[in-house]
């Protein structure tokens, strides 16, 4: 792997909250995806690791969360657009949209 | 009349007479039923400037127009009173089978007042009505007297609302309790108690009309089906403990008393962890499919129903780090019948005076920050009143007054009502919604909380937009808690006021459009203002605890954000913008006029019958 392809990948790690956690057993998952990759590229790529979410967590599409969850980047901003870019370093948080308790 | 029964049972508890009075349906047209009504109501039975745990202080009991229709996530009811920690209005709201019995009784509300000469109940048993003795049933938990009054009337039929030891020592912060489920907030247990009134035990045969039977059907399957949707996914598998981990990752976790904005045993409390480790049983109210209530194994043995709201206050609020020590805080507030929020905010409060050597007292308990044995052992004391235990029956508000020095600055309270689970400073629209909330600082009369968590707003800035995103949101839930329909389902709706009116229209055989239904919201809200203002309300009511305005968010991705008191002050006069109000935040007369309401004057054309 040479310098130019280190670069040209996006490092980022997802955070799974609720629903999403207890059917993953899972916290965190590092990704590494291509350059330009968008959220929705980084929700078919969960999609494919655990089929268990679609349906529950991922929309049938597969590029989508379904409404009852939703998408935050850093712990500071609340996404929605599936065309939101990924960075590197970005922790993307998958989390349930509704906060009533 | 459909949807409703037209009538009220007001039960004078000094001269152990009752009766029942007509309820106009213009009355009910303007306000609905639950918090609508008792809002109305109060008004009317409420002595201006009564004494909140006088014999004159009305005690309400409300149903409303979708109880009883099988609609989803609708088997509630309102209790309305003068709070006797805010000294405003408090309406809280309680649900499942009690809920349901109320409405067959034939009666829309119960108004009591007076104060009887020993400890009685209330038996509302089809048209009879009796006020029996209860002196037996004193010290007992809200579980034990519902049994024994089942057990001592002998039908599986009645369903019991009750205090427990707190309601009876008239703690302001006790709750009244029915089948494991509360009308927590504000203290209407310790109005009850200072009637003397145990406990209200409800059944009857009368069901609800409603004017269009296969349309109400429609719908109701309707909802059925998308209660079971991704949008209720949450409630459904973890409950709402699930907020824990997600508000500590966001750095809006509330502990240690607000002194940080993140728990480094999060994990540990967090509503993932409970679900696989300590998950017992899975309950919900009667006529709800949602099912969202959660019960986990406790030391005692007993299953132990818990909320976000619950674990938040009794463990990071006040440090505890273990579940189990959680779990029999709850299981104590439970017992005891103490609001969950106002005790966990009132001890947090104490462990910081201690801290701060302020209150020497709290040393024979060792009510310390992180410390269980404290808190399990100040609970009992404030159910009893005794020790140290009166003082914090009396909330942080008074508390910190008596204790004085600078404890008012870490009495984290709004109108006198402990704040809720959800840090201020990193969610500036539900900061406005907890400073201007009529019955102080609380995440159910508004979810002022969705704009910060939907990425419509920057929730760590302010802008100009909260003022009416806080008013909508009031409005809102003013219809839901009226209708009642829980606000779990309110996300299953497509365009809910249209969809609500239209439902409406079907249960009650009116005409009401979306924006009738709208109209009602905001008409609710106002009126509970008004309440509030006839009551002594003043602009400086509507604000913060000085420690959320002066101090930056402590801990996590949002630390060293600030809310000043100007930011504050901004979106408070942008609010009363929205609102109509003046500048000071006062109803205008033109509001008023507008509204169709009365100033401070009663309201409806009701008769005796």
């Amino acid at each position: 792997m040479d310098s130019q392809t280190v670069t040209d990948r996006v490092h980022c790690v997802v955070e799974l909250f609720g629903v999403a956690r207890l059917l993953t057993k899972t916290k965190t998952v590092p990704l590494e995806l291509p350059e330009g990759t968008t959220l929705s590229c980084l929700v078919s790529v969960l999609a494919e690791r655990w089929p268990i979410l679609v349906g529950r967590v991922i929309g049938r599409d597969k590029t989508s969360l379904v409404s009852g969850c939703a998408c935050n980047v850093n712990g500071r901003e609340f996404v929605r657009d599936p065309g939101t870019q990924i960075r590197t370093g970005d922790n993307v948080l998958i989390l349930p949209a509704d906060a009533g308790g | 009349m459909y949807g409703f029964h037209g009538r009220l049972l007001h039960v004078d508890l000094d001269a152990g007479a009752s009766a029942w009075c007509a309820l106009a349906e213009e009355r009910l047209r303007s306000f609905l039923g639950g918090t609508g009504l008792g809002t109305s109501l109060l008004h009317d039975y409420a002595p201006r400037g009564v004494d909140p745990l006088s014999p004159a202080n009305p005690l309400i009991f409300t149903s409303a127009p979708l109880v009883g229709t099988g609609l989803t996530t609708t088997a509630k009811f309102g209790v309305v009173t003068k709070s006797p920690l805010t000294g405003f209005i408090g309406d809280s709201l309680s649900s499942s089978h009690f809920a349901l019995e109320l409405k067959r009784a034939g009666l829309d509300a119960i108004v009591i007042t007076g104060r009887a000469a020993a400890t009685v109940y209330l038996l509302i048993d089809h048209r009879h009505v009796e006020i029996r003795k209860a002196e037996h049933l004193r010290g007992k938990s809200p579980k034990e007297t519902e049994a024994a009054i089942i057990s001592e009337l002998g039908s599986a039929a009645v369903r019991v609302a009750s205090i427990g030891a707190a309601g009876e020592s008239r703690v302001r912060f006790a709750t009244i309790s029915n089948e494991g489920r509360h009308a927590g907030r504000g203290g209407a247990g310790a109005v009850m108690g200072s009637k003397n009134l145990k406990a209200v035990a409800v059944c009857g045969d009368r069901d609800t009309r409603v004017y269009d039977p296969d349309g109400v059907k429609l719908t109701a399957n309707a909802l059925r089906r998308r209660s079971l949707g991704s949008l209720t996914d949450k409630y459904r598998t973890i409950g709402t403990i699930a907020n824990l981990a997600v508000f500590n990752r966001l750095g809006v976790l509330p502990a240690r008393n607000f002194q940080r904005s993140t728990f480094d045993y999060a994990e540990a409390l967090s509503g993932e962890t409970l679900t696989e480790s300590s998950f017992a049983e899975r309950h919900g109210c009667a006529s709800c499919s949602i099912r969202c209530e959660r019960l986990f194994k406790s030391l005692s043995g007993e299953a132990q129903r818990l909320e976000y709201e619950t674990l938040f206050a009794l463990g990071p609020l006040c440090g505890l780090q273990k579940p189990d020590a959680v779990i029999e805080a709850a299981r104590l507030c439970d017992l005891y019948g103490m609001d969950t929020i106002s005790t966990g905010g009132t001890l947090a409060w104490a462990m910081e005076c201690h801290e701060k050597e302020l209150l020497p007292e709290a040393e024979q308990f060792g009510l310390r920050f992180s410390r269980p044995e404290g808190v399990l052992a100040v609970i009992p004391a404030i159910a009893a009143r005794s020790g140290i235990g009166d003082l914090l029956a009396d909330g942080s508000r008074r508390a910190a007054l008596e204790i004085g020095h600078d404890s008012s600055d870490w009495a984290m309270h709004v109108k006198g009502l402990e704040l809720p689970g959800y840090e201020p400073r990193g969610l500036k629209t539900m900061a406005l919604g907890l400073a201007v909330s009529p019955r102080g600082a609380c995440h159910n009369r508004s979810g002022a909380y969705e704009a910060d968590f939907s990425g419509e707003v920057d929730r760590l800035s302010t802008d100009s937009r909260r003022g009416a995103l806080v008013a909508a949101s009031e409005d809102f839930s003013a219809v839901l808690d009226s209708l009642i329909v829980c606000k779990f389902l309110r996300k299953c709706f497509t365009d809910f006021y249209d969809e609500a009116a239209n439902l409406l229209n079907k249960v009650a055989g009116w005409d009401f459009s979306a924006a009738d239904l709208r109209r009602v919201g905001e008409r609710i809200l106002i009126s509970k203002r008004l309440f509030n203002e006839r009551e002594g309300w003043q602009p400086a009511d509507d604000w913060l605890p000085p420690r959320l305005l002066g101090e930056a968010l402590p801990t996590g991705v949002a630390r060293g954000v600030t809310l000043t008191g100007g930011e504050l002050s901004e979106m408070i006069g942008q609010y009363y913008q929205a609102r109509g109000l003046d500048e000071n935040g006062f109803v205008p007369a033109r509001k008023l006029r507008e509204l169709g309401l009365p100033s401070h004057r009663p309201m409806g054309d009701d008769d005796e019958k």
